[in-house]
């Protein structure tokens, strides 16, 4: 009953000041902003992160050169690599061969170059990739016309060619995938005019934060890596650095443990081919511990920038508080009056305190607004649009209220003990 | 001689409202320094009564409205209020007390601000607990009573003096209490609006039966009320017969 009074005359007090209303709640604006900001972006990007990894390799890990340090513990970093410290198709064969029954399947990548695709007059953006066969299905590209490269086309280095469906319909408009199997499509690349006959479409698109890093995949086109290899070589680039392979991924069948099997197959590697070569070792990374990575690196930035909000809502807090000390001063007649006309001193604590959290509650709210807004526009520019959670506000805007109680106890408590008589002599 | 003065005291249906006997008030600023304000005094006013306190500045009369008006206790000496012993009484009883037998005027009206003047007589309602409806029923009776339904809405900052003394006094009558302490109420005023605070007293008093107490150091107000007592240093000096009508302007 008189908690109705109580708000309405905050309120009321509150819009008699709303420059000072404004510049109190400054504080707890900020910092429930930037936590509802923070904590709505960092789920959107733990999300979307968690989502694309799975979607380009759940069960899956890659081997890759790594540095192997000199008897001083030292990196040599200018050296380049040479022709045996890659990774190559014998190694590839033997391994492959041996750990048969745990791989469900390896790719290699060969970049040929990037330039034009054409059809007739028409003409679009390409980046070529040499890959085995049936790598595309690793990273989860699977034909919606056609077929994945198979070991035939791959090991007689055909020119054929996977594209996706985004490349058709700006080179064949109105010819359905399923069409298009069979057609030619050229390619202008550093060393000529390449011709590749058309055996699959895909469609695919990387969804969430990683399509920024992974460009436009419309525009890739998969062809047999041995093409690309002599492609490359076309067009300059040094055997060494094409024939072998700085990185091959692997697919896990399933039921298989792939930490383990991750480890077995790096042992197996250095053990077999790299126990002889000083500079040169194979590492592996899985996916899993990759999205852990990631996912604790969210865990700690979230937390730094929770700290700086925590100390924002103090600053806000003892801010809040200030302004109450002061409204106390000012309204000492009035405390005076409501005393005289038989306010208790839990009445006029009571008073104080609602307003402190009115304050604190209104500019949590508006923190929430702001915190939304902008976690809103920040998933939405990592590519993975969310909302905050409806837990998250309520805990903020019960947190913000939290704050109003602790910091207002202080000045409504000295309202309370004053002394009837000096408050309503004071001047 | 205070004896001969003291045996006057009307007491229109036989009851005492306040009735003050040999009340001390000391205020100690440190050991030895005592500054000893009100110097036994012997009060009775009875129900019905409109008396007038007055003394110069500095003679004790505010101290002892304070004592009066349940602000304060006495360092010594009985205060019987309407019944109540005010010996002893906590804190928030006195709050409770001033609550329900104290109906305040002051000199600055003392509305809150940015509160209608509605909401400034409901006031000593809302810390009586009484419910919402009743509250605004009562509210705008009082109202009514004092001149002021048209201006109801209105908040303290858009009201004269005068008007803003009558919302005060509106409040004052609230829960109905056993006196209307009314402290130098025409002080801020300009005399033609004293004069129309003044008439609203005497028709509160003639007509609702009010029991009025009325602190000023002004002899003319004075003069209409019924009773005049006058302190000096702390000491009841004289008590007379009032209820001279007033000079013509």
């Amino acid at each position: 009953m008189q908690l109705f009074e109580n708000i309405s005359l905050a309120v009321a007090g509150l819009r008699a000041n709303k420059m000072r209303a404004l510049l109190t709640m400054l504080g707890i604006i900020i910092g429930i902003g930037s936590v509802i900001t923070i904590v709505t972006v960092g789920d959107a990007m733990t999300n979307s992160v968690t989502a694309v990894f799975n979607d380009m390799g759940a069960n899956s890990f890659q081997l890759f050169l790594s540095d192997k340090p000199d008897e001083n513990g030292a990196l040599n970093y200018n050296r380049s690599y040479e022709a045996e410290d890659y990774l190559n198709d014998d190694i590839l064969s033997l391994y492959t061969e041996r750990f048969a029954d745990e791989i469900e399947n390896w790719a290699v990548t060969v970049n040929a170059g990037n330039g034009r695709a054409q059809v007739g007059r028409r003409q679009t953006d390409a980046w070529v990739y040499g890959v085995n066969a049936d790598a595309l299905g690793i990273q989860n590209i699977t034909p919606i016309a056609g077929h994945d490269l198979n070991d035939r086309e791959v090991s007689g280095e055909k020119y054929v060619a996977v594209v996706s469906k985004g490349m058709l319909e700006k080179l064949m408009p109105g010819v359905s995938p399923q069409q298009a199997l069979g057609q030619e499509i050229k390619v202008r690349l550093t060393a000529g005019l390449y011709t590749f006959n058309v055996v699959g479409v895909y469609d695919y698109q990387i969804s969430g934060m990683m399509a920024s890093m992974a460009g436009d995949t419309s525009r890739q086109m998969f062809i047999p890596v041995g093409v690309a290899k002599q492609i490359a070589k076309d067009g300059g680039a040094e055997a060494k650095n094409v024939d072998g392979y700085y990185a091959v991924q692997v697919k896990a069948k399933a039921g298989v443990d792939v930490q383990d099997f991750a480890d077995r197959s790096t042992e197996y590697i250095n053990r077999s081919f790299y126990r002889d070569n000083k500079y040169v070792k194979i590492e592996s990374q899985n996916m899993d511990s990759m999205i852990g990575q990631m996912t604790a690196t969210l865990g700690t930035m979230k937390m730094a920038v929770s700290v700086i909000a925590a100390i924002s809502l103090l600053v806000g807090g003892i801010g809040v508080m200030n302004i109450m000390l002061v409204s106390v001063t000012e309204r000492t007649r009035e405390i005076g009056t409501r005393k005289a006309l038989g306010a208790k001193n839990s009445a006029i604590r009571v008073q104080f305190i609602v307003e402190s959290m009115i304050i604190c509650l209104i500019g949590g709210v508006i923190g929430v607004l702001l915190g939304t807004t902008l976690g809103r526009l920040g998933s939405v520019v990592l590519g993975a649009p969310s909302w905050p959670s409806p837990v998250v506000v309520l805990v903020a805007v019960t947190f913000s209220m939290a704050i109003g109680v602790f910091f207002g106890y202080y000045p409504a408590n000295k309202a309370a003990k004053l002394d009837p008589i000096e408050a309503l002599r004071y001047e | 001689m205070s004896d001969e003065k003291l045996a006057w005291s009307p007491m229109p249906d036989g009851s005492l409202i306040i009735d003050m006997q040999g009340i001390y008030k000391r205020f100690y600023i440190g050991q030895p320094n005592e500054l000893e304000i009100l110097k036994g005094i012997d009060l009775q006013v009875g129900r019905g009564e409109f008396v007038s306190i007055v003394g110069a500045s500095g003679s004790g009369k505010s101290t002892l409205m304070n004592i009066i008006g349940a602000l304060d206790r006495p360092t010594e000496g009985s205060y019987t209020l309407d019944g109540v012993p005010m010996r002893d009484v906590p804190d928030n009883m006195l709050s409770e007390i001033r609550n329900c037998k104290i109906g305040f005027v002051f000199q600055t009206f003392n509305l809150i601000p940015r509160t209608s003047a509605l909401r400034n007589v409901e006031l000593p309602m809302l810390y009586s607990g009484m419910g919402a409806s009743a509250r605004s029923r009562r509210a705008k009776e009082l109202l009514d009573i004092v001149g002021m339904a048209d201006r109801m809405k209105h908040q303290p900052s858009e009201l004269s003096g005068g008007q803003k003394q009558r919302v005060a006094i509106a409040r004052a009558m609230a829960n109905d209490p056993a006196i209307i302490l009314a402290d130098e109420p025409t002080g801020a005023l300009d005399t033609q609006t004293g004069h129309m605070v003044m008439d609203l007293f005497h028709r509160l008093h003639r007509e609702e039966g009010k029991t009025i107490v009325l602190i000023t150091h002004n002899p003319e107000l004075a003069a209409e009320t019924e009773r005049i007592v006058t302190i000096s240093d702390g000491r009841i000096i004289r008590t007379e017969k009032g209820g001279m009508p007033r000079a013509a302007v």
